[in-house]
């Protein structure tokens, strides 16, 4: 163990010029879902953290408010950028998005318990969420991604299927965050871009060649 | 060897579509279940073959796999079936149509270039479907006499108070003895 094992993974500047890319990236993104799709998002502006794997649950709960009750939408992206994204919404947020997109309940079952169709919401709602971030920051570091479809998480986080999933316990990960609003829909909840540890080798390069760009 | 024909034995309906939404691929997994063959879908639009898919919905999961290069997906819970295929068989009395799982996923013609095709695949999960709607039902009504259960009034007695909570209006409960 040397004194900052951190640093060993990304540097100061790179960690800006992750920032920065992950600034326009979700800007763009954010601009592109209300243009395209009508999707009204705002995004805060992203953090990057880089955390042993084993305290990215721990990390996980104390970014968001209300743990208590809470969604989780996971979904996983593989290409040279390969992670896992997970989208936090509140409870009650399916209820609150239901409307979104459209002709919900007309096929589905009677006896469909509401909350059913809320996860199918959140799962949708998430997918395109996702999809525009990933795919944004993606582009900018030159990489074309493939997302798994997404799911829900129990309630909870499950510590140790997470840290195993995203990184060997020993390994550091990178943690892209970022709060958003629909704005048209009083709905908010947070969005953790969880990169795994193979892919570090690859986005220090990525970040290097972004940066060469502009030297 | 020409491996394209793997398309057409695979139990999977595929349908390709271009920028302006006509359909460039219809595989023999389509044409087998819709009646339409390959030569009567190609070159046409996807929403005048299918005017029931012309909904915001599917237009915007489209526009966003074109835009984000990101992938659609249609679950059965939610929607159903994307398109609309008579049910044949045993199934024909538990659903109209085939219950489908479809994805919407991004073509691009090379490296880092744009989305300039969206590929659509079909999964026939009727069966699935079915035995889920046989498991509600044997859950929540009495097996003799076909009258909902208690474990039934219990959850929609919580959904009517949650809705109830939700729009601040009146509920009222009736008790009738009927026997």
């Amino acid at each position: 163990m040397t004194a900052n094992p951190c640093a060993e993974i990304l540097g100061v500047d790179e960690r800006d010029i992750l920032q920065e890319i992950m600034n326009i990236g979700f800007g763009s993104a954010a601009a592109d879902l209300a243009g395209v799709i009508d999707l009204h998002v705002q995004l805060s502006v992203p953090q990057v953290r880089l955390l042993p794997a084993s305290e990215l649950p721990g990390y996980i709960d104390r970014e968001v408010p209300d743990p208590g009750e809470i969604t989780i939408i996971e979904q996983n992206f593989w290409s040279r950028f390969k992670g896992t994204a997970l989208l936090v919404f509140p409870s009650g947020a399916g209820k609150a998005l239901l409307g979104f997109l459209g002709e919900v309940g007309e096929h589905a079952f009677e006896s469909d318990p509401l909350r059913i169709l809320e996860k199918e919401t959140l799962m949708e709602v998430g997918n395109i969420l996702v999809g525009a971030c990933v795919g944004k920051v993606a582009e900018l570091l030159g990489d074309i991604v493939t997302y798994s479809p997404p799911r829900v998480l129990s309630g909870s986080l499950d510590d140790a299927a997470l840290t195993r999933k995203v990184s060997d316990p020993g390994n550091h990960v990178i943690v892209l965050r970022t709060a958003f609003h629909f704005g048209n829909r009083d709905v908010q909840g947070h969005l953790f871009l969880v990169a795994r540890h193979e892919s570090v080798t690859w986005l220090r390069r990525a970040l290097q060649g972004f940066m060469s760009r502009y030297a | 060897m020409n491996f394209a024909g793997v398309c057409d034995i695979l139990n999977l309906g595929i349908v390709i579509l271009d920028a302006e939404y006509r359909i460039r691929y219809w595989n023999d997994w389509m044409a087998m279940h819709s009646g339409i063959p390959r030569e009567e879908m190609l070159g046409r639009d996807l929403f005048d073959a299918y005017p029931v898919l012309d909904t915001p919905a599917i237009r915007r999961s489209f526009k966003s796999v074109f835009t984000f290069g990101n992938f659609g997906f249609f679950s059965q819970k939610l929607h159903g079936h994307l398109f609309p295929i008579r049910t044949t068989g045993s199934f024909q009395g538990t659903f109209e149509h085939m219950q489908q799982s479809c994805t919407v996923c991004p073509l691009r013609e090379g490296d880092g270039a744009g989305v300039t095709h969206v590929c659509i695949t079909v999964q026939d999960v009727t069966e699935v479907a079915a035995y889920e709607k046989l498991l509600l039902e044997m859950n929540f009504r009495d097996s003799l006499t076909g009258v909902y259960n208690r474990r039934y009034f219990t959850s929609r007695l919580k959904e009517e108070f949650e809705r109830h909570r939700r729009y601040k209006r009146s509920m009222s409960m009736l008790m009738i003895d009927i026997d």
